[in-house]
């Protein structure tokens, strides 16, 4: 009976605005990677973090990102130029040596047309003279075996139809008698570059022995070029003992960008110790110890005062201590301003048993972190120099922007010199901006341009580099909740939802804004003077920066649907007429052509739907809100049984029992949480819609109220009847809605005397005979 | 019979002066590298009555390392209805491969190709073959019975359908953007080919430079052309209109008739937007055409260029608030002047192809069936 009665309403919607707007599809279900949600504010870099990029804080194993260092390359270039002659451009041997393909590098010079698909290259120039043609020959050499080992993916075979790809059939290019081409070079910079190709060729052949003999020959006494480390590298991989192994790696890592990522996939962390053993002086034990150092998730500030003890000024200390910060913002902004918990979680027991009760532990014990390392970096900056002292004093402001410390932070942001790095000059912007957040009157326009200012900072320069998304998705989240914080819901739900563009930047693809991805902010938060706000903005001709930035991707541009929710939340408030002077200014054909009110708001709402059965639903009914609260003014004022009946139906229906309860709501999701929505939108969903039109939501007190009135005042024994009847559905629904379990618990409910009345004096009545059902004994008993 | 002689000439004359034209015969070109058969594209083909295809079979590029031509991108499966729609495998041949190959290669080019191209006929007939048994197999099957003799039974159907197949395949398209310098070895190459398919016509492409400076560019020794009326000027160009081409360019290059191989006519039938940062090209978006529905991050500023609203990235790029797409199609309108200016010069018979570039169902939805019909019957 029960079943029957309330049927279940899958809520596909709600899944398909979450699913529309954000991606990310795993095992259990759709979520988002904590690396996606995680917030980073600290961004600070010194010039040579570019070839650490990967190994900054991340909750994945390494850091994703777009840009990468060529300082190895353009340094190889440097020496072509010093070779060849200082009239030739560097760039003009980038392009030679690192953007052509080996294949058309190969055609040109076998169509002998080098100068001419190479037209204004001075560098082709130049090695086309007679002079230098060995140089030439080296170049053909050194494409030839860039085709061997990463060309030819193209090629397909006459014999076959084996499509695309076949390494059994790839065509290798003739190299020829390589150690006689090696043996004939006389000049000592191309020996060089031939030795190397071959000690690469000797590891990859396993002929560890040759390799490293041809390093010791040719690289050992550290000649000056970029060479030496990418050598070193290869013999590091055949040394077979392994702290050496590791030294020679350290060695590599500090004194080359392009290897950097490769050397930490052969690092073993493991051989600490004995690697130090090998160490030469303290520059190289602080290396080794922060190559150790460079994935741990964990505070890691015994080590920090390890390093900066050996190389007080080392780059590494100051990546290192940019992790430290990321760590702190991501254990605690990221339960802060988002429901997760930070990405990166080490005790999983407590977040599962108790995630709030953990949560305030672990921000204790972080903060008493983020002191200790607070102090640290204090104690130390004084003594540090150039580069070194600006990036910590951005980290200390930093950490004092965590903590509140707002004016202890300016004071450090102060202490920057004015010629620091672009990278911490915007920090520095980005850190001025959480002042005026803090501290200034966030509604004032001069606050606004400042926030501007800083976000199109961030943006100029995401244009290259990617992940600064992050920077700009978390302080639009941070600025979001303190315009929340301050009452302007309208600002807070756009800055929300731009971090919400800005959250995910290799969806941006797949983002496709719905219906409700515009509302679901001001939907949970939003009050009637939060819409108007918001509408008056958007409609705002002479917008400000701040606000065409705010507004730009992150407004729905049919006003009808920012009047629809003020409309909704009027009546959720049960100002009637509110409701209906705001449904009255939206076109008639609103619902027919948006979201999925003809499927949801399509049956007629003065009957109530717990007493029809599937059979007699039509589906057909030409719903319009204005004209629903219209009709409910009208029977309101008529104050009659028969209207306080059919306003207990409209409230019934209107209730998540009715057949109109998204009047009252944009998506059914019962009584269960709603952890989806919460999700994205924040809040507890659930308990929002408990106070919906004082609870008539879940609890159809309205309706009962109504209900209550029409059995007062009717002297019709078939309105009697009604009214008794659906006193006990509300009843039973309201009771229903506060139990999680049908079945036994059904036990412990208590009808109330209107059951009785309705099995008893008004047996005999029409309505009896329709509605009475055999198991309302069951109650009655 | 000299009355019989006159009623038919009679009967001729009316014909021509109440304008009854040839039909041309509808066609498209087929190019990616990938066909499986799907109900929509038989649809789509059905709908606009299409009875010929120019699928590319592979393309042909110079290897350095191997100095010699290799096959590049084959198609993987032909799924048309073959017996339905005439197909002709197209040779995509690059203009390097001419100037590097000496006579000998170009001989065994010739041959290369032949074997390759009945090899890939012959995967599709195994492929389609296949498809028959499976339907054939799958009518008998009872899954319920569980009968797994029967199930399993298709390689003997697929023999016996194989043998039914008939190709129908009376041409060999070879596409190649062939210049001055390479002509002569082009045409050579040509020969040979056409002595090695002795049993198909031999058909070439023709750009609109070589049918303008056909003196030059000489006239290539096959048995039609198929001339190409599109991609004129570069996309980067930010004062170009339509770099896919417009009816004024082609007028530009189709200044007179009289070319001395009957032609068949490709016509662009494919969009895609080209964004510019003040007027800067920044990339082409070909599958992207989320501007024409977001209102909320794309202003439309003019029937063919959008603006950027918001900061997106799509793909790799990051496309700022103010960044300009330019929309680019030939429009129905531009079709028809073009359509107008190709019958001016050229003559059509009932043997004509019209053939569009390129079949794909979002380009054909986007014009629509009954347009496309129409363009056919312009001719």
């Amino acid at each position: 009976m029960v079943l029957k009665r309330y049927p279940v309403i899958i809520p596909f919607f709600n899944l398909i605005f979450f699913l529309s707007g954000y991606t990310g599809a795993f095992a259990c279900g759709w979520s988002e990677s904590p690396e996606i949600t995680r917030l980073a504010l600290f961004r600070a870099e010194r010039k040579e973090f570019l070839k650490l990029r990967f190994l900054t804080y991340s909750a994945d194993s390494y850091a994703s990102t777009n840009t990468f260092s060529n300082q190895d390359e353009l340094k190889n270039c440097l020496e072509w130029q010093k070779q060849l002659g200082m009239d030739i451009n560097p760039d003009d041997v980038y392009t030679i040596l690192y953007q052509t393909d080996s294949e058309v590098f190969q055609s040109a010079y076998q169509a002998k047309t080098l100068g001419k698909v190479f037209a204004k290259n001075s560098f082709i120039d130049k090695l086309l003279l007679r002079k230098n043609k060995k140089f030439l020959a080296y170049l053909i050499f050194a494409k030839k075996l860039e085709y061997n080992n990463i060309g030819g993916g193209k090629w397909e075979t006459w014999n076959n139809l084996n499509y695309g790809y076949d390494n059994t059939t790839k065509l290798f290019a003739d190299i020829g008698d390589y150690d006689k081409i090696f043996n004939s070079a006389k000049d000592g910079f191309l020996k060089q570059r031939y030795a190397f190709l071959l000690i690469r060729m000797n590891y990859y052949d396993g002929n560890p022995q040759q390799a490293v003999q041809l390093y010791d020959t040719y690289f050992a006494s550290k000649p000056n070029t970029i060479l030496t480390p990418w050598a070193l590298y290869f013999k590091a991989l055949c040394t077979e003992d392994q702290a050496l192994q590791n030294y020679y790696l350290s060695q590599v890592f500090v004194s080359c960008d392009a290897k950097a990522n490769a050397v930490m996939q052969h690092y073993d962390r493991t051989l600490t110790e004995k690697t130090l053993a090998l160490a030469q002086d303290d520059n190289e034990k602080g290396n080794i110890i922060a190559l150790e150092c460079m994935r741990n998730p964990s505070p890691q500030l015994k080590t920090l005062k390890q390093i900066y003890a050996y190389s007080p000024n080392s780059v590494y200390l100051s990546f290192l201590i940019g992790r430290e910060v990321n760590k702190l913002e991501d254990w605690i902004f990221t339960p802060k301003y988002t429901h997760g918990s930070p990405s990166v979680v080490f005790d999983d027991d407590e977040w599962y048993q108790d995630y709030e009760k953990a949560k305030a532990e672990n921000l204790i014990k972080d903060m008493l972190y983020l002191d200790e390392l607070k102090k640290f970096l204090i104690e130390i900056v004084d003594s540090a120099k150039g580069e070194q002292k600006n990036y910590l004093c951005s980290a200390i402001a930093q950490l004092c922007f965590i903590n509140d410390q707002v004016d202890l932070g300016k004071k450090y942001v102060d202490m920057i010199s004015e010629n620091a790095n672009g990278s911490i000059v915007l920090q520095s912007k980005i850190q001025l901006a959480l002042v005026a957040l803090k501290q200034k009157n966030i509604e004032s326009d001069a606050t606004k341009e400042l926030l501007f200012e800083c976000l199109n900072s961030l943006e100029k320069v995401a244009v290259q580099d990617h992940s600064l998304f992050k920077s700009i998705y978390s302080f639009c989240r941070i600025a979001a909740q303190r315009y929340a914080e301050k009452g302007d819901q309208a600002t807070a739900g756009l800055l929300f939802m731009k971090s919400n563009t800005k959250k995910n930047s290799e969806d941006f693809w797949d983002y496709n804004p719905y219906f409700y991805t515009y509302l679901g902010y001001f939907d949970r938060f939003a009050k009637v003077k939060d819409i108007n706000n918001l509408m008056a903005l958007i409609v705002k001709k002479n917008k400000t920066a701040f606000e065409k930035y705010i507004c730009a991707g992150t407004i729905n541009t049919d006003l009808n649907a920012y009047k629809d929710l003020k409309g909704t939340i009027a009546f959720r408030d049960n100002n009637l007429q509110l409701a209906y002077q705001t449904f009255a200014e939206i076109p008639e054909d609103f619902l027919k052509k948006n979201y999925e009110f003809k499927n949801f708001l399509n049956e007629d709402p003065f009957f109530p739907k717990i007493l029809m059965s599937t059979k007699e639903r039509k589906f057909d009914y030409a719903f319009n809100k204005a004209v629903f609260l219209k009709t409910l003014l009208e029977l309101k004022a008529k104050n009659t049984a028969a209207s306080n009946l059919k306003l207990g139906h409209a409230f019934f229906n209107v209730s998540c029992w009715g057949n109109s309860w998204m009047m009252v709501s944009y998506g059914w999701s019962g009584n269960s949480s709603d952890n989806y929505s919460d999700y994205i939108y924040g809040g507890n969903r659930p308990e929002r819609e408990t106070k919906f039109q004082r609870g008539n939501y879940y609890n159809c007190s309205l309706a009962k109220m109504y209900y209550q009135k029409a059995l007062f005042l009717s002297k019709n024994k078939e309105e009697k009847a009604l009214a008794s009847l659906m006193i006990f559905e509300c009843d039973y629904v309201s009771f229903s809605a506060n139990t999680t379990m049908l079945g036994l618990e059904n036990l412990r409910f208590k009808p109330g005397e209107e059951i009785y009345s309705f099995n008893s004096t008004y047996k005999n009545t029409q309505t009896f005979k329709k509605y009475n059902c055999p198991l309302l004994q069951d109650f009655i008993q | 019979m000299k009355k019989a002689i006159l009623v038919f000439f009679l009967a001729m004359v009316l014909v021509s002066s109440t304008g009854v034209k040839p039909a041309v015969v509808r066609s498209f070109c087929y190019w990616k590298t990938n066909h499986d058969a799907s109900s929509t594209d038989d649809s789509l083909a059905k709908s606009i009555k299409l009875n010929h295809m120019y699928v590319r079979f592979f393309d042909v590029d110079w290897n350095p390392y191997a100095n010699e031509p290799l096959p590049v991108a084959t198609i993987h499966s032909v799924n048309w209805d073959i017996e339905k729609i005439e197909i002709t495998p197209s040779v995509f041949i690059t203009n390097e491969v001419l100037l590097l190959a000496n006579k000998n290669q170009l001989d065994s080019l010739a041959n290369r190709i032949r074997k390759r191209v009945e090899s890939v006929l012959e995967e599709y007939k195994i492929e389609q073959a296949q498809e028959k048994a499976y339907q054939i197999v799958q009518k008998k099957y009872n899954s319920s019975d569980r009968d797994h003799k029967i199930w399993l039974n298709t390689d003997s159907v697929a023999k016996i359908e194989k043998q039914k197949i008939k190709l129908n395949c009376k041409e060999i398209l070879v596409d190649c953007d062939w210049t001055e310098k390479s002509k002569k070895k082009y045409f050579y190459f040509l020969e040979k080919l056409k002595m090695n398919f002795p049993q198909y016509a031999l058909s070439a492409t023709i750009r609109l430079w070589q049918y303008k400076y056909r003196d030059k560019a000489g006239i290539p020794p096959v048995d039609n052309g198929l001339l190409m009326c599109y991609n004129l000027s570069s996309p980067a160009d930010y004062k170009s209109t339509n770099s896919i081409g417009t009816s004024k360019e082609v007028e530009d290059y189709i200044v007179q008739g009289g070319y001395k191989l009957p032609l068949n006519l490709a016509l662009p039938l494919y969009s895609w937007s080209v964004v510019f940062r003040g007027n800067q090209f920044k990339g082409i978006l070909s599958d992207y055409d989320a501007f024409e529905k977001d209102t909320v991050r794309f202003k439309r500023i003019s029937p063919d260029h959008y603006l950027f609203q918001d900061d997106v990235l799509i793909g790799d790029t990051y496309f700022r608030n103010g960044d300009e797409i330019r929309t680019e199609k030939i429009s129905d309108t531009e079709i028809k002047k073009i359509i107008g200016i190709l019958k001016s010069k050229i003559v059509i018979t009932d043997q004509t192809r019209v053939t569009f570039f390129s079949f794909d169902k979002k380009y054909i939805n986007d014009y629509g069936t009954e347009a496309i019909s129409s363009y056919y019957s312009l001719f």
